[in-house]
């Protein structure tokens, strides 16, 4: 696989164009651990979750995620785009309201259009914006409280958006939360396992309680290494996709090997938690050499 | 175990009325009603007949016309959240068998119930607008309505 130096021509080249921040991608115990549970259990699961697809690999991956992003339950799907894009329309049906930042990526996208639900796009990480639309809904529902009772809202913000590279106002989405009572899904495909203390995204980096959000997403195809995708939250909430996760009762299980390779790259990420440390370190590096 | 009871309905409310049996069960409890309202010692049979009137109208409209969505998760999204039962039949063909059967039997039990009450005025009275009351919601031109913002949320 691709690591940080790669041969362009002849010429050997600094990588940019990777996901692969922590470089799991090429470590020797996580190719160890995927080449074992594919002499353990061949390659494919040759079913959905439902259906004689769940592995102990799967159940032992979801609960360390959970553990380690101290949740109370977390739930796996094989494809990292289809996390997202199943878990809104799983919640967010036709007649209720969601609030979306306008640098949102295609999965969050394709989720909304899959929800049929009435989108309200605010500008890019302005809270300004987001209070006023907010404001707004607060108005209609006073003229309408019969239908503002059964109307639900959700806000989708991501922790670090693919599209333009900045970090959400977290602190400020879950006060105006509290404030207009609206639920916040947070989808940290690019912020787990870099942002934060100990790589847990970017509810770690700012400091706030994980209850506080209502469901994390997060694709496992960036720092973990992996194929797929997690969501996390409380088990009220993540028990609900188990049925309606499209994505989840309606396509076959990951692979085993990927799953083991995940959590190999999970153990990595628990034992040394100086790599975010060192990450962060590059980063500030790069982007002071960068600007000149 | 489950052999056959896989099915690619994305409402199943739309076609329960037209299930195997359905129709006879109706009429079989209906009929059961009649006779628990028999058995009571102090009625008359004009009350009785009343009684069955009403009680079966009243039940129809909360089932059909009242209470609304569906008592299980739909793929489609919410569709159907804001329809009663009545307007999901068939996804809102009009004039269906179905539709058809459950107009004429509260017409049946009413005009059972005007011969076994002697056309008593009072009792005409409360089984004609009994009766109104669970007819009009199923014209095709009530489909949809909700009269003075009533149950529309």
């Amino acid at each position: 696989p691709p690591t940080h130096i790669i041969t362009v021509n002849g010429k050997e080249c600094v990588n940019f164009a990777s996901f692969n921040f922590l470089g799991l991608l090429d470590n020797e115990k996580v190719k160890s651990a995927a080449q074992a549970s594919l002499k353990k259990y061949g390659v494919g699961t040759c079913g959905p979750r439902g259906f004689y697809g769940t592995f102990d690999v799967h159940l032992e991956l979801e609960e360390r995620l959970a553990k380690f992003m101290r949740t109370e339950e977390a739930i796996i799907y094989s494809y990292g785009f289809a996390t997202i894009a199943s878990a809104i329309p799983a919640y967010s049906k036709r007649g209720d309201i969601v609030f979306v930042d306008e640098a949102a990526c295609f999965a969050i996208q394709k989720g909304l259009q899959a929800s049929r639900s009435n989108i309200k796009l605010f500008k890019h990480n302005d809270m300004a914006d987001l209070e006023r639309l907010l404001k707004e809904q607060e108005a209609e529902d006073q003229k309408n409280p019969r239908k503002a009772r059964v109307t639900r809202r959700f806000i989708v913000v991501e922790g670090l958006y693919m599209n333009t590279g900045d970090i959400c106002p977290l602190p400020e989405l879950i006060k105006l939360k509290y404030k207009y009572k609206v639920r916040i899904f947070l989808e940290e495909s690019l912020s787990f396992g870099v942002l934060g203390e100990h790589g847990r995204g970017v509810t770690e980096h700012f400091g706030i309680n994980i209850d506080d959000i209502d469901l994390i997403s997060a694709n496992m195809e960036n720092s973990l290494a992996s194929i797929g995708g997690f969501c996390c939250g409380r088990s009220f909430i993540i028990d609900h996709q188990r049925l309606s996760g499209q994505g989840y009762c309606f396509s076959a299980s990951l692979p085993p090997l990927l799953a083991a390779a995940a959590i190999e790259a999970l153990n990595i990420m628990e034992d040394n938690p100086d790599i975010f440390r060192t990450l962060r370190d590059k980063c500030e590096q790069i982007h002071k050499a960068l600007q000149g | 175990m489950n052999v056959g009871v896989a099915h690619s309905e994305v409402n199943p409310n739309t076609r329960v009325l037209n299930s195997r049996g359905i129709w006879l069960a109706y009429v079989i409890s209906v009929g059961v009603l009649h006779l628990i309202l028999l058995s009571i010692p102090f009625f008359s049979i004009s009350v009785v007949w009343t009684l069955t009137n009403v009680i079966h109208n009243l039940v129809m409209y909360l089932l059909l016309h009242t209470v609304k969505g569906t008592p299980f998760e739909t793929p489609d999204q919410g569709k159907a959240r804001l329809l009663t039962h009545w307007e999901q039949i068939d996804y809102g063909t009009q004039c269906t068998s179905s539709r058809k059967f459950l107009s004429i039997s509260p017409v049946v039990l009413y005009l059972l119930t005007s011969f076994y009450t002697k056309y008593d005025h009072g009792h005409f009275l409360i089984n004609t607008a009994s009766l109104l009351s669970v007819l009009l919601p199923k014209l095709p031109q009530f489909h949809g309505v909700r009269l003075f913002g009533l149950n529309k949320y």
